[in-house]
């Protein structure tokens, strides 16, 4: 066992757990905490695949932003969801069976294609080289340009929705 | 001739000399590497900390200067073991806890905003070969752990149980949120200037200091560093003479003290990093061959730059939250988004022109931009207009010195 | 020196551990959240195969790296403007319970 996959080994770990305890938890506010346990987990996979460019961006927009956003809904929501209510609809068994047999089929497909045993080693290609080219896909006419302004559209229209919702009626304008 | 060497480079010295000890006792290179990394950071959060203890003495003596007062002196000479005595006394403390606070939150806040401040120091160039680690991301890296400060801020505000905690953490991760938009921007702009999103590289490529090519960004990003701190005058979030203490009212002993640390690391840090983006890390005269001098040119740029941060705290009143709001929002974001359009032009247009050209643009765009920007901002304030109490001056009881006439009657 | 099929073995029970919580849960930012997850599963599992095609081929193949970050993009809306109209359907109707959202039932 290399140090690296004792690494994966352990880091795959708690973020299966930490994602076990955010759908699993009675206490919203404990289970978007464990989110960002997770999240942070799935970085250090990222990291793992050698893309850290990647690894960064989920630290910044998931966890710098996303999570806490969510973390600010929880706490702006929470006065009417009582938190000792059971949080799982009735038929939650039934989903988790249908899931665990949803997840070994899917694991088993996966395992029939020829390139499931191949093993990764690290990229010839690294670091910098990759970002550059990256960037420069994205910009590329004949690249990524058109998925790269199509997303920033979406963003856009992300932004003015949210600022459209959360306006206060009256014609003032909320934070 | 030896003890030169060791001090000219004395990082790099000690480095081989534990990879020599190594390879004597047998261990693998993979262990080798881990276990140099874990010296390595176990020694760069060690004097990290300790450097807070010089910064708290210095920051107390000067603020106490520029308010006309000394600052302390009854413990040793010139009261050098006063935080000394402040640590004792905080870690003695005991830890009050609330009834019923939300035990992980509670616990784990004071440690995170720690946290996110040590890892700042990973990245930071000592000199040519001396870095924590080479991350070749490092600007996003920065970005990010400055995010994990704000999640520290949202949980002690959550954890403690107290609505006025968390309305006073939700302020202040507000204030910090909005300040991490311009900062970002100025941060593009660095890396277009010189084409690398590491530390390392844009140390590097400074020939001429990028706060001469952009001052504007430059008090850009100090402002919206201070104010990612939640220095004053952004300190509204802990507002010492008006809420009690803002998001960590409820904390006590080490947690307080760990939350008192991480706030004076985190202002020496960002100077530390405003010293490396903008004015050239450790380069300097003879910092090349002599590594020990690159570090001495950055301890003191950003000294320089951490003085003046508490030069403007201790002179300035604090700001309300709607005034901070729409500096970010109304004038820095904006500005900065211009910055970024207009340098990134007048990059590609002059990418092969003379140095001297390129240098005089950028100033006079920066310059161009900042008055643009001044006079759209004034026209955004609305001053509200006074309201006449009454219009004839009293006949009575007017002192007559200018600093009390009043203009509004009576 | 890690397979590929430990990287996707993981997304999977991510994955799945995500369509648990999004079909089960009551609240509606508890849903979300589940989605969050599912979407990092993919993640993982567009990277590792990003990283194995990088390495056949030879040089950084783009494709894999241009759709992981338009899926962070694409979740990063997605929860702003989900979490705004969770929070105005609060305001309205003071309940954030998924099934009590019912109004045009049938």
């Amino acid at each position: 066992m290399t140090p690296l996959q004792i690494v994966f080994l352990l880091v795959s770990i708690v973020t299966i757990f930490s994602a076990i305890l955010v759908v699993s938890l009675q206490k919203i506010f404990h289970a978007a905490l464990w989110l960002i346990v997770t999240l942070m987990g799935v970085a250090i996979l990222f990291v793992l695949l050698e893309a850290s460019f990647f690894a960064a961006v989920q630290i910044l927009v998931y966890i710098g932003a996303i999570a806490i956003i969510l973390i600010f809904a929880i706490m702006l929501t929470r006065n009417i969801m009582s938190d000792e209510e059971i949080q799982s609809n009735r038929s939650w068994g039934l989903v988790l069976l249908l899931v665990l047999v949803f997840a070994v089929i899917f694991i088993n497909q996966l395992s029939q294609s020829a390139i499931f045993n191949s093993i990764l080693y690290p990229l010839e290609v690294q670091g910098q080289d990759n970002i550059m080219a990256f960037g420069q896909g994205l910009l590329d006419p004949a690249g990524f340009a058109l998925p790269f302004e199509l997303a920033s559209l979406l963003l856009l229209a992300a932004l003015v929705g949210g600022v459209y919702l959360a306006m206060d009626k009256k014609g003032g304008e909320a934070k | 001739m030896k003890i030169l060497e060791f001090l000219s480079d004395p990082i790099i010295v000690i480095q081989e000399w534990i990879i020599q000890l190594f390879t004597n006792w047998g261990v693998t290179q993979e262990w080798q590497t881990f276990l140099l990394y874990l010296i390595g950071s176990a020694i760069l959060g060690t004097s990290a900390l300790l450097i807070t203890l010089v910064l708290i003495w210095a920051e107390r003596k000067i603020i106490g200067r520029l308010q006309d007062r000394l600052g302390p002196n009854r413990i040793g000479p010139w009261g050098i073991f006063q935080p000394v005595a402040d640590m004792l006394k905080i870690f003695i403390k005991e830890h009050i806890i609330p009834d019923e606070v939300d035990p992980i939150p509670y616990h784990i806040a004071p440690i995170i905003s720690v946290a996110s401040v040590l890892l700042m120091w990973a990245i930071v160039p000592f000199s040519d070969n001396v870095r924590g680690s080479d991350l070749n991301v490092a600007i996003l890296f920065l970005l990010g752990v400055g995010g994990l400060g704000e999640l520290g801020v949202i949980l002690a505000g959550w954890g403690s149980n107290n609505k006025y905690s968390m309305l006073a953490a939700f302020r202040a991760s507000a204030q910090m949120i909005s300040y991490e938009v311009p900062m970002a921007i100025v941060l593009l702009i660095v890396v277009i200037l010189s084409g690398s999103m590491s530390l390392g590289d844009i140390v590097s490529s400074q020939n001429i200091a990028n706060i001469f090519l952009l001052p504007l960004g430059a008090l850009i990003f100090f402002i919206a560093s201070i104010a990612e701190n939640g220095r004053a005058p952004f300190d509204l979030a802990e507002a010492e003479s008006e809420l009690v203490a803002g998001f960590n009212m409820e904390y006590s002993g080490l947690k307080f003290g760990m939350f008192y640390v991480a706030d004076f690391l985190r202002a020496f840090t960002s100077s530390v990093i405003f010293a490396s983006i903008f004015l050239g890390g450790w380069r300097g005269p003879g910092a090349e061959q002599i590594p020990i001098l690159g570090f001495f040119y950055l301890l003191i740029k950003s000294t320089i730059i951490w003085f003046i941060g508490v030069w403007i705290r201790g002179s300035m009143p604090r700001f309300r939250v709607d005034q901070m709001m729409a500096i970010t929002w109304k004038f820095l974001t904006p500005l900065s988004l211009a910055l970024l359009i207009v340098i990134a032009f007048v990059n590609k247009l002059l990418a092969n022109s003379s140095q001297l050209i390129q240098v005089v643009v950028f100033l006079i765009i920066n310059f161009v931009l900042f008055y643009i920007g001044f006079l759209i901002s004034n026209k955004l304030i609305n001053e509200k207009v006074r309201m006449e109490v009454s219009s004839h001056k009293r006949v009575l009881a007017q002192p007559t010195n200018i600093f009390t006439q009043p203009n509004s009657g009576g | 020196m890690i397979p590929l099929s430990w990287y996707l073995i993981v997304a999977a029970v991510l994955f799945s551990v995500g369509m648990f919580g999004a079909i089960s849960r009551k609240n509606a930012i508890a849903i979300l959240i589940s989605i969050e997850l599912m979407l990092n599963a993919v993640n993982i599992n567009i990277l590792a195969f990003w990283h194995y095609h990088s390495q056949t081929l030879g040089y950084t193949d783009l494709h894999g790296m241009v759709f992981a970050a338009i899926v962070i993009m694409a979740a990063a809306a997605e929860v702003a403007i989900g979490l705004a109209l969770i929070i105005a359907v609060y305001r309205q109707r003071k309940t954030v319970v998924a099934s009590e959202v019912n109004a045009l039932k049938g």
